[in-house]
């Protein structure tokens, strides 16, 4: 964590509220993006987004660097947030099923992506939970290694040893381009 | 593109090998790449609303009991302590949440970071309000008998001496599919020093010809607030565990006559409305229900009542319990007695108000994954010698009755154990899955509890077998007593006529668990 960072989060412990604001304005986008794409619709991704945030405030006394990184930890409440999301509706929703379309695309390019998204979301669904959910960590979130370890709760080493292993199987399953479709979060 | 390549390649080198026909295929994917579109607005008004904070300048944040905080701060105490601190700006109180909830947060951390469970605890020093600190261990008091002695409460009733019956339990149920390897084990946050290093400042209290200042490090760990007028009620915050407690202030209370006027069983009115009483206080004073599950009222009294043989001697009790009971990950949380554990709310049935209400808690937890013992065997052996922290002995002994007790099939919830911290010498409150076995039924209806309860954990398993296989062979086989009449004496029920040994827990040890022979 840079030196800038751990600062702001301990001005934040001892009580300035305005040191929340460079903290938020780093992560607001990266964490919209990790529920965006895990989510039905718009609204939700908001609503979620600012669970996270208001939670992550409140209980940020309890943030320690031993814990982690302050990016880990805030994605690990924002996965807390969802799975609470899908558990209050969990009747209707799979909190498996993270492709969730946006709804401000032209329907027809959203038609033709739905269905490859559908092809890779099949071939994904092949795999354990876990590694589905380290590729989509690293592929889609962009998070390096080591905040994926903290989010799952493993080593670096075996979160990329759990990659590899997953992009190897995913590639014998799928034509290359929906491969890079993946691979390249689009 | 060339970026966008590198950054292929980082992920899977062997794609280089295809250059040509990976530029051709993300060229066409980038001209069709939806873009996440966040709204500025929404981004704006967010930020607006977490950097302005809400109540700042409420004391504590304790937002639904105001009503009682701007009572009781009056006091001349409070008022030399608080006043220097609400001059003071640097001082904001905006992060403080003692006991000020937005539903609950479960943080996830380490594997096994709450440390070995070898050394949990059954009961807690100190007071407890859950009435699942009895203490005994092989020789179990009544499921009823309760530490707390504030109040009047139905389950704090005297209890009667048991009688001398030991229960054989068989499980009856289908066959347990254990279905993980681990399990997470939730540990309530507990900042512990909200009011020591933020709210008061030592050094400007002037009480008493002491020198504040020269003590290193002063902290305050429980304060009381009163409502300073008729039909009032106190506070106690405490501190160190993140809990507050509302009571009736006797004092301001008109005295009552006929105190000693015996209630009939028809005196006893339905649940709904005992609920409803409850429902309309926590609902005035803002106590947040969000994380509870529907209200219950405690009925361990009524079943010691159709138990008892001499109805006309009963003590019906004044007070009545409502537990709203807590729920974590979607599964209810039981004391290791078999009650249910959560927000408890004490109403005076008689005329009709509440007289207190415990467990105000924060609800911040974390969660670690824990190992799950995978033997069904070892699950249901413990449930056959009545559960966690219940020894078999070996000795047999005639005089003693024996009554069979059938479980049925188990549900997996949460059972509420402490852990003791040799760091700060402290009881950590831990939520650990366990099987929730139904009583079904014993020979004579005399088992007292609902359920009897076996966690998960492995090493909290392990820890339970070892204690077991090094009781000693040579002492009487203990037994859960039956209640039989109501009387005087204190809540926990020894054994009678001193022919059994008590055993109690060392909690005075960092090691595992001890069990001492008392004479």
């Amino acid at each position: 964590m840079d030196k800038n960072e751990s600062q702001l989060i301990k001005k934040c412990q001892n009580g300035s509220l305005e040191s929340f604001g460079p903290l938020y304005d780093k992560y607001i986008k990266k964490i919209y993006n990790y529920l965006y794409y895990r989510v039905p619709d718009k609204a939700v991704a908001e609503d979620v987004c600012s669970q996270t945030f208001i939670k992550a405030l409140k209980a940020i006394n309890s943030y320690s660097e031993n814990k982690g990184t302050f990016s880990a930890w805030l994605y690990r409440i924002a996965k807390n947030n969802l799975i609470d999301y899908y558990r209050a509706y969990k009747n209707d929703l799979n909190v498996d099923d993270l492709w969730y379309l946006e709804d401000d695309t032209d329907i027809e390019s959203t038609a033709d992506k739905k269905v490859k998204l559908d092809k890779i979301k099949n071939c994904l669904n092949h795999l354990k939970k876990e590694q589905k959910e380290i590729i989509i960590l690293r592929v889609w979130d962009e998070l390096t290694y080591s905040e994926i370890a903290e989010i799952v709760d493993k080593s670096e080493t075996s979160c990329k040893m759990i990659f590899s292993r997953s992009l190897e199987k995913i590639k014998q399953e799928l034509p290359l381009s929906l491969y890079l479709l993946l691979l390249l979060n689009f | 593109m060339n970026q966008i390549l590198e950054d292929l390649y980082e992920i899977d080198p062997d794609l280089k090998k295809q250059e040509k026909k990976l530029r051709e295929i993300v060229k066409k994917l980038l001209a069709s790449k939806p873009e996440v579109k966040i709204d500025q607005n929404f981004v704006k008004d967010l930020r607006k609303k977490l950097l302005q904070g809400e109540d700042k300048k409420v004391a504590f944040k304790l937002n639904y009991i105001n009503k009682f905080i701007y009572a009781g701060i009056g006091m001349a105490v409070m008022a030399l302590i608080l006043i220097p601190y609400y001059n003071n700006k640097d001082n904001d109180f905006s992060f403080n949440k003692l006991a000020k909830n937005d539903g609950i947060s479960i943080e996830a951390v380490n594997e096994k970071a709450f440390g070995s469970l070898g050394d949990i605890v059954s009961s807690k020093s100190g007071p407890e309000d859950d009435g699942d600190s009895n203490g005994s261990v092989g020789i179990l008091g009544m499921g009823t008998a309760e530490s707390d002695t504030r109040g009047d409460s139905a389950t704090s009733m005297i209890m009667p001496m048991p009688a001398r019956v030991s229960y054989e339990f068989e499980y009856v149920g289908d066959s347990i599919e254990i279905e993980k390897d681990s399990s997470s084990v939730i540990q309530r946050s507990v900042n512990g020093d909200i009011l020591a290093t933020q709210l008061l400042s030592f050094d400007k209290l002037d009480i008493g010809d002491i020198d504040y200042g020269k003590f290193d490090n002063l902290k305050f760990n429980n304060i009381s607030l009163y409502e300073d007028s008729d039909n009032g009620y106190m506070l106690t915050i405490n501190s160190n565990e993140e809990k507050i407690s509302i009571y009736k202030n006797w004092q301001t209370w008109p005295r009552e006559d006929g105190l000693n006027e015996k209630l009939e069983i028809s005196d006893i009115p339905s649940d709904e409305v005992v609920i409803n009483i409850s429902n309309k206080f926590v609902e005035e004073y803002g106590i947040d229900l969000s994380p509870y599950g529907d209200p219950i009222v405690d009925k361990e009294w009524i079943s010691n009542y159709e138990r008892s043989e001499n109805k006309e001697t009963f003590y019906i009790p004044q007070t009545i319990n409502i537990i709203y009971p807590l729920v974590l990950e979607d599964k209810e949380i039981y004391t290791q007695y078999s009650n249910k554990y959560g927000l408890k709310v004490q109403v005076d049935i008689k005329n009709n108000h509440v007289t207190s209400v415990n467990e105000i808690v924060n609800h911040n937890y974390e969660s670690s994954n824990y190992e799950v013992v995978q033997e069904e065997n070892r699950i249901i052996d413990i449930a056959e010698r009545g559960g966690y922290r219940n020894y078999s002995y070996n000795i047999e002994d005639d005089s003693i009755e024996k009554v069979r007790v059938e479980l049925g099939t188990p549900s997996l919830e949460l059972v509420r154990l402490w852990k003791h911290n040799p760091a700060d010498n402290k009881a950590q409150e831990l939520y650990v899955e366990a099987y929730i076995f139904p009583v079904l039924n014993s020979e004579d209806n005399s088992f007292y509890r609902d359920y009897v309860i076996v966690p998960i954990i492995e090493e909290l398993i392990a820890e339970d077998e070892k204690q077991n296989n090094n009781l000693p062979n040579n002492i009487s086989k203990p037994y859960i007593g039956i209640p039989e009449q109501s009387g005087g004496g204190t809540p926990s029920v020894q054994p009678r006529d001193g022919d059994l040994p008590r055993i109690q827990e060392d909690q005075s040890s960092d090691d595992n668990l001890e069990i001492q022979i008392l004479n």
